[in-house]
Parts: structure tokens; sequence; C-alpha cells
């Protein structure tokens, strides 16, 4: 069989979901770079019009990128005494040309300068998105990346494409070639790179070809810092030696090498890394319908009631209550978890949709990322995949007054704010996009949504642990006060049946609490001892409250624990009735 | 051994935890298995919050020490004494399962923080007793309770203000109430009374001084627990018609029955703090929350702005 024959690889449809397109990851063969998913069309015009929204959201931040490259270059242009004001399409229509934006093509004229200010922007519109659903019948086409190989024996480096039938070394006729699966990175715009030496041509072959019509060979293999390529015959080295890590390159589509009025460049080097999944990440947003009206605490009580009017399995704190627990242990729930209801729900219809990706490689401020979308330049439009699923779900209603009431203990307000009042501010402070990455970096200017957000992961890590299985989903109804726990596929009884079973829900709430309480590392914002769960599920926010923010990011472990203490004595609980 | 009930399990943490002995999670589900391991545990949890226990987590490590046992099985103690059974007629005992105020209720509402709006307050004569029980079985979702139970728990809940509309206040009503009225008094809650025809009576016989006493005891209760006579007051909204010298006329006056608790707990209704609504006559009323209630203190804060205050001294003197 020939190295480049078609070998299917097996994976969920949430795998497929997220090996989105250009993603680089490994299979047990080789690393692969997805190229597209084979999925039908879903005609679903709410999650089209909210990638649409997505997608605009993410232009616009490719748009002042773009806008401020050119102010750089102009800038220059003045300081060089420039006849132009200024720059030209050329000066940067190799930015352009992979931004995967659309631009309307109009003709600059000597009255209307080519600057990307000039260009304007297309809307992006539900009908501009193709939407596909993956299913279990879909596909993932992928090809061989990075296409860099090495013969394990000689060192002999090559581009290897379909044309090559055998992985037998050219060079020494003995070793083989293996895939060096390494790759740059761009932490700013996510794209991906192979390892190829700057400026080094490639002949037909896909061997590298050296100035004096040698080929080189690769060393060094043993860190990144000492990779070189040295040509078998005249001895040359690839990169010259003495210009720091040798194989460093910067983004040739994002970095911004003019520097701005105070001397500083936006260069973005571009990140070295073995190939894997992780690289990326798929920019991704879930929603919770029932029927077609999405969820809110009203719609989600109502599907309730009519679970128990059609016999449906359902549960609901109480039969905690009155089946499993006396009337101390009542009281003792009752100071210890701000939760005033907690019932289950059926057909729940969850959306998982991934619309494009970036990255969180280098040091770079999340402010400063741009991301990639998955556009069709011939059809204008973007693509955007969702897995749709139907499950129940757990809905916890915390009590609003109560969590108000210690947050503001905590961090005392100028007047006091009811819970309706505190969360609008902070809903208001995290869409002014102005502020996103201050936002990102103090998440304790929010104390309510980061408790909220926390006790969520941690609810949602203890499901995970408690039932043994990964289907889970979860969201925060900021205004309802609500976390809903939903399942991501139709379990059955195993999902959230099951973690309410018996005393199912009491040991969710303590593992809960614990998870939050008990960090290993005693870490004040969150950690992987803690509350951070696979970014991938991440997803906390209701589209029309917050809008996006990177996966784990605003929690705040403290807020929780605060939000979280004895309530008893203010609540004057030893005093409370008989049962 | 495997303790059989939550009480034994109780027992066999604090004893362990007497000899100085630690309570590692691992014990826990060693000893008790899956049907107590998570209610002991949120035992252990409580105890941690009340500051009686310490929970030291190492890795996977999570151990409870305790050098607080006493206070831990008075604690015990004092939620078994609320919990002992109360001498009541079955009507009664049945609406105490039921009872309105407690923040999470057995009934499918959310009662976290607050009671459940509309719960109903209801009183029977004795003779029908048996058949108001059956009567609460049929519905058995709705929140029910015993008039005498609910005036009690409204009255112990109070944390800052206690209104009271009691327009036919009574002594031997009041005396179901004495030790709450004085814990009143001992949190220095503030209270207000309501009444009509106590400065000014149409005549003045052995029912209105009984009414006197009433007001008098109510207030020196209110003082023996410990609060200071300044912050319970008491005003009369009554507007008379007629000349000096005839049977004058009640124009205007009080007759609605409220106990409104820090304006988020609001009962009205028929009965009020006399003996013969708890076991003679049929009495009915309702709980709001919320923003009922609220609108049930700014109503009755109309009526009070228009009473006129009646001085202690006023109270004093006629004792005199």
């Amino acid at each position: 069989m020939a190295w480049a024959d078609k070998k299917p690889i097996t994976v969920t449809k949430w795998q497929a979901l997220f090996h989105h397109e250009r993603e680089v990851w490994e299979t047990d063969y080789s690393a692969v770079q997805t190229i597209r998913v084979v999925a039908d069309p879903c005609d679903d015009p709410l999650l089209r019009e909210m990638v649409a929204l997505h997608i605009e959201d993410g232009q616009a931040r490719w748009t002042s990128h773009a806008e401020e490259r050119s102010q750089r270059l102009a800038y220059r242009q003045a300081a060089e005494r420039a006849v132009r004001s200024a720059p030209r399409k050329s000066q940067y229509s190799s930015m352009l040309a992979d931004l995967d934006l659309d631009w309307e093509d109009t003709e600059p004229t000597d009255s209307d300068p080519d600057t990307v200010s000039s260009r304007t922007l297309r809307m992006v519109k539900a009908s501009n998105i193709d939407l596909r659903e993956i299913t279990d019948a879909s596909s993932i086409q992928a090809r061989i990346y990075p296409r860099t190989f090495v013969c394990t024996r000689c060192g002999h480096y090559q581009v290897v494409d379909d044309t090559v039938t055998s992985l037998k070394c050219p060079c020494c006729k003995k070793g083989y070639l293996q895939q060096e699966a390494i790759i740059h990175i761009c932490p700013r715009c996510a794209r991906v790179e192979e390892l190829i030496p700057e400026d080094v041509p490639i002949d037909e072959r896909g061997w590298l070809i050296c100035k004096c019509g040698g080929h080189l060979h690769y060393y060094g293999r043993s860190r990144v810092a000492t990779i070189r390529w040295r040509c078998k015959k005249c001895g040359s080295q690839y990169p010259q030696w003495g210009r720091g890590r040798a194989i460093d390159r910067s983004c040739t589509k994002c970095s911004i090498r003019e520097k701005d009025e105070s001397g500083k460049a936006k260069i973005s080097k571009m990140y070295i890394d073995r190939t894997a999944g992780s690289n990326t990440y798929a920019l991704a947003f879930s929603t919770l319908r029932i029927g077609d009206a999405p969820v809110i605490l009203s719609v989600l009580q109502a599907r309730h009631q009519q679970d128990k009017e059609e016999s449906l399995k359902t549960w609901h704190i109480n039969d905690l209550f009155r089946e499993q627990l006396n009337g101390q242990e009542r009281l003792m729930f009752q100071a210890m978890f701000p939760i005033r209801e907690a019932f289950l729900v059926s057909n729940v219809r969850s959306s998982t949709v991934v619309y494009g990706y970036s990255t969180r490689k280098g040091a770079i401020r999340e402010e400063e990322r741009l991301p990639q979308f998955f556009y069709d330049g011939g059809n204008n439009r973007y693509r955007a995949y969702v897995v749709n699923e139907q499950g129940r779900a757990l809905v916890i209603v915390l009590d609003k007054d109560g969590l108000a009431k210690a947050v503001q203990r905590d961090k005392p307000t100028a007047q006091w704010l009811s819970y309706d009042q505190l969360v609008e501010n902070e809903i208001s402070a995290l869409n002014t996009r102005g502020r996103f990455q201050q936002n990102i970096d103090t998440p304790e200017d929010f104390p309510l949504v980061a408790a909220l957000h926390t006790f969520e992961h941690a609810v949602f890590k203890q499901a995970l642990a408690q039932v043994g299985l990964d289907d889970f989903g979860s969201k925060i109804l900021l205004r309802d006060g609500v976390i809903v726990l939903y399942e991501r596929r139709d379990i059955g009884y195993g999902g959230v049946v099951q973690l309410t079973a018996g005393q199912g829900f009491l040991q969710l709430m303590r593992g809960a609490k614990s998870i939050v309480e008990d960090c290993n590392h005693d870490c004040e914002k969150g950690c992987l001892a803690c509350v951070y769960i696979t970014d991938a599920w991440c997803m906390p926010f209701l589209r029309d409250e917050v809008g996006w923010y990177p996966p784990n990011s605003l929690l705040m472990r403290r807020d929780a624990v605060v939000a979280l203490e004895l309530v008893e004595e203010e609540e004057d609980s030893d005093d409370a009735p008989n049962d | 051994m495997t303790p059989q009930t939550i009480e034994e399990a109780y027992g066999q943490v604090i004893n362990r935890l007497r000899r100085g002995e630690e309570v590692s999670l691992n014990w826990l589900r060693a000893t008790f298995g899956p049907e107590l391991v998570h209610r002991v545990g949120l035992f252990m949890d409580y105890l941690v919050a009340k500051g009686l226990a310490t929970r030291t987590v190492a890795g996977r490590k999570t151990v409870f020490s305790s050098d607080r046992t006493a206070e831990i099985v008075q604690l015990l103690h004092d939620k078994e004494v609320e919990e002992r059974p109360t001498r009541l007629p079955r009507t009664q005992r049945v609406a105490t399962e039921r009872v309105v105020p407690q923040p999470i209720s057995t009934d499918e509402r959310p009662l976290a923080v607050e009671p459940a709006a509309d719960a109903l307050v209801v009183s029977a004569p004795l003779s029908l007793a048996g058949k108001v029980a059956a009567l609460f079985e049929q519905y058995i979702d709705l929140n029910i309770a015993d008039m005498r139970i609910a005036f009690r728990n409204l009255l112990e809940q109070a944390e800052q203000e206690v209104l009271l509309a009691l327009p036919f206040l009574e002594l031997d009503g009041l005396m179901y109430f004495t030790d709450q009225v004085m814990g009143l008094g001992q949190r220095g809650v503030r209270v207000k009374i309501l009444t009509r025809e106590l400065l000014w009576p149409r005549k003045y016989n052995y029912v209105y001084h009984q009414k006197l006493k009433a007001f008098a005891k109510f207030v020196d209760l209110y003082a023996v627990g410990g609060g200071g006579r300044q912050h319970i007051e008491v005003r009369d909204y009554t507007i008379r018609i007629g000349s000096i010298g005839d049977e004058k006329l009640l124009y205007e006056g009080i007759h609605q029955k409220m106990i409104i608790v820090d304006g988020e707990l609001a009962y009205v209704g028929s009965g009020e703090i006399r003996a013969a609504s708890f076991v003679s006559n049929g009495d009915v009323g309702v709980i709001h929350t919320g923003i009922r209630a609220r609108f049930w203190r700014d109503y009755f804060n109309l009526f009070w702005a228009e009473g006129e205050p009646v001085e202690h001294r006023f109270f004093e003197e006629s004792i005199q």
C-alpha cells in the first residue's frame, strides 16, 4: 500500500465539529490538516443570524487592525517625506489577501485613495452563512500536513506531495522519510506555516535547493533553537547563524512592522510547536431551545410543568427534600447553597456551532488576536458547522437576593443594588468592546458574573465526575439567575436523571462547592486544579446577554467562595420554623 | 457497624471527633455507605461553615476535625427541640408539616429565601378538625398553614420591623405568643401596632378593659424581653361621628387584620391575635411576599400616618 492511500479515520460528530477547517491535528498515522467537513446544509434562520453576528464582531477586529497598519504606513511615509500621503494597495495587499474578508471591490480613484478605511466592509447577513449540520453520516476531508519529511538516516529534507509514491529516502536510498510534525503558528491570526527556511527555493521534487545547486539536509532536531538546514554539497547553512533563534519568523499577513508614534511596532513572531489540535481552538457558541423558543426561566418552568402533565420522568428539588432529607437537613441544605429551586426539563434542543478559529499560543493580549473564518470567496459565503442534539436539562435557579447580598457584603457598592441592577451593570460593562482586554484581565470587576461562571464550571465538572460521561454542557442565564446543565446527547436516564436520582443532587452540590472552595493551588481566579474546563465546552453566556469571551476567562474563584458562604445568620434560620 | 439512621450516624461522627480522631472522607464512605454518606457529608460541611469543625484538604485527602463537640451536640439538640411534635389537634399537625414561612418548602414552588406567594392560612373549629384535615389531603401541593403556627413563625422571623393591624387584640390570644413577643424585644425588632377604639372607646366596659390590658401586656412583654419601650408604638385609628354627650358612632376605623414582617412577608385575613381565631372560629387569610407584601406595608402606613399615637403613659395611668 502506498503511503498516500486514503485511510479512513473514525471520529465522532463532536470531533468532526471541533476539528475545524484548517486545524492541524494528529491521527494514528500522521499529522493532518482538516480541509473541510462534508455535511448537509441546515436551514436554521436563528443560528445563521447568530453566526452572522459573531462573524461581524470578528470582522470589526480585522478592520481595525488593517486600518492601524494602513495608518502606520502613512506615518512612516510622511516621516520619510514621501509624496503620497496614503499607502497604495500594493503595499498591504499581501495582508488583505488572506483576511477572509468580504470587501466591496471598488476601484480606487485619485480622490479616493486606496486606504483600507475607504473600503466598505459588507455587512454579514444570515443569507451569507452556509450552515451545515454535522451528523453521524458526516465525514472530514483532511490532508497530510505539514508536508515536511526528513530521512531518519541521512537528514534529507523534503516537501512531500501526492506525487510521491514511496517514503524511501531518494537521497541515501537506505533510510525512510518521516514526517517532521513541527509548524509555525501566528499567535495573532492563527495562520499556520510549515517548517521550511525562508527564501529557499523548492524544486518540483519537493527538495530544498541551495544557491550552489545542491539540496539541504536537516540538523539539530533535538531542540527547536538549534534547528538548521545545511547544504550537502557546499556546506552552507540555512538560516544564517547569529540571528537569534535561527528559524524564528514573523507572520507575513498580520505583522505591522511600521512603528507607531511611540516607536512600537506590532510584530507577530510566529510560535513554533509540534502539531496538535490544541494549537488552535474553535470559535464556537451554543444555544438552547425548547421547541423554537430560546430558553429563559419561564420557558423552562413551563416545560417542567408539561413534563409532569405528560407523565414524563422528571424531578424537582422538593423530591429530594421530601424523600431523602429530614427537616433539619433541609435547613442545612438551604443555608449551605443559594438555591431557590431546581428541576428537570426534557426536550431541550442544544445547537453547538463552530464558525471560525483562533489560537492561544504566544504571549499576546486577547484583544489583539484576530479570528479566522471559513470563507468561500467564490460564493461570498461563510461556512459554519452545527451539531444539533436533544436531551434533558437540570435547571438550577439561584437565590438572586442572596447572591446580591453576598456580593455586596464582600464588595460594598456606593448604594445598595438589587441583583437585577448588579447584573445589568456588569453585562453592560462586559459588552463594552473597548474594555474587552481589561475585562479579561480583571474579572474581579464582575464579582457577580464571575462568581456565577465559576460555580457553573464547578457544577459542570462535578457532573462529569459523578456520572462518568462527558455529554454535558452548561449555560448561565444571567438575568434569570439560572444555571442550566444540559445533555449534549440523548442519554436516556444516564445523564441529568441519574444526577438527581436519590441523593444525587445533594452530591452534585456538595461536590461543586468543594471544587470551588478546596483548590489545591489556592488560586485566586481559577486554575486547572479547580474550575478550568475544556475550552470547547466553555460557552457560558447567552448571545443576547454577553458577547464572546475567550474560554475559561471571567472566572473568579474567590468571589464564588463568598457567594457560597453560609447564609444562615443573615437569614436567621436559627429561628426557622418547624417542618 | 453501619448505622441505620442519620441520628446514629451523627452519633458515630461526634464520638469520633470527641475522641480527638479525624474524620476523613474515606472513613465516611466506608462507614456509612451510599445511603448516608452524603447526608453525613452535608452535616460535616455545615459544621465547617458554622465554624464548629475544620476541613483540611491535602491532595485527594479531605479530613474533618473538631474540638467543639459539645457545641455540636447542643446544635443538634436545639434542632431536635424545634422538631419535637406538639400537642395539636390533627388539623394543626397537618398544617405544621406545611408551615408557610419556611424558606424551602415541600411544595414545588420557589421558596429558598421567600416563602411562596399566596400561602394559605386557616383556622378551623375543633369540631371540624377531621374534615379540614381530609381537605388538606386533597390539596397536598398547596401551602396551607395553621393560623397560630403561621403567626408564631411570622413573629419569629422578624428581624427589623413588625407591623400589626389588630383592631380587636385580646389577652387570651396574646398568651399564645408570649415567647415570640419577648423575642421581638430581645432582638430589638421595632413594633408598630395599629388598632382602634383604644383611646376613645364606645363603652368603658369589661371588654374595653380587657383590650387595654392586652395592649399593656404586649408592651410589657416586649420590654421584659429586653426591648426598649421607645421601639414599640401603638396608634389608634378611630374617627367618630356624633356630638359630645350623644352615643357616638364609629365613622371610620380599621377592620383589617395584618401582620407584616420586615416588609417581606404580609399576612392579611380575617383572623387576628384572639383565642377565638385559633380554636373557635373559622378564620382564613393569606401570606403574601415580595411586591404584594410591600404593598400591604404601604397600605398599613397610610393608616399609620393618620393614626393617633397612644403613649405608654396611657397604659400606666389606666392600670393605676
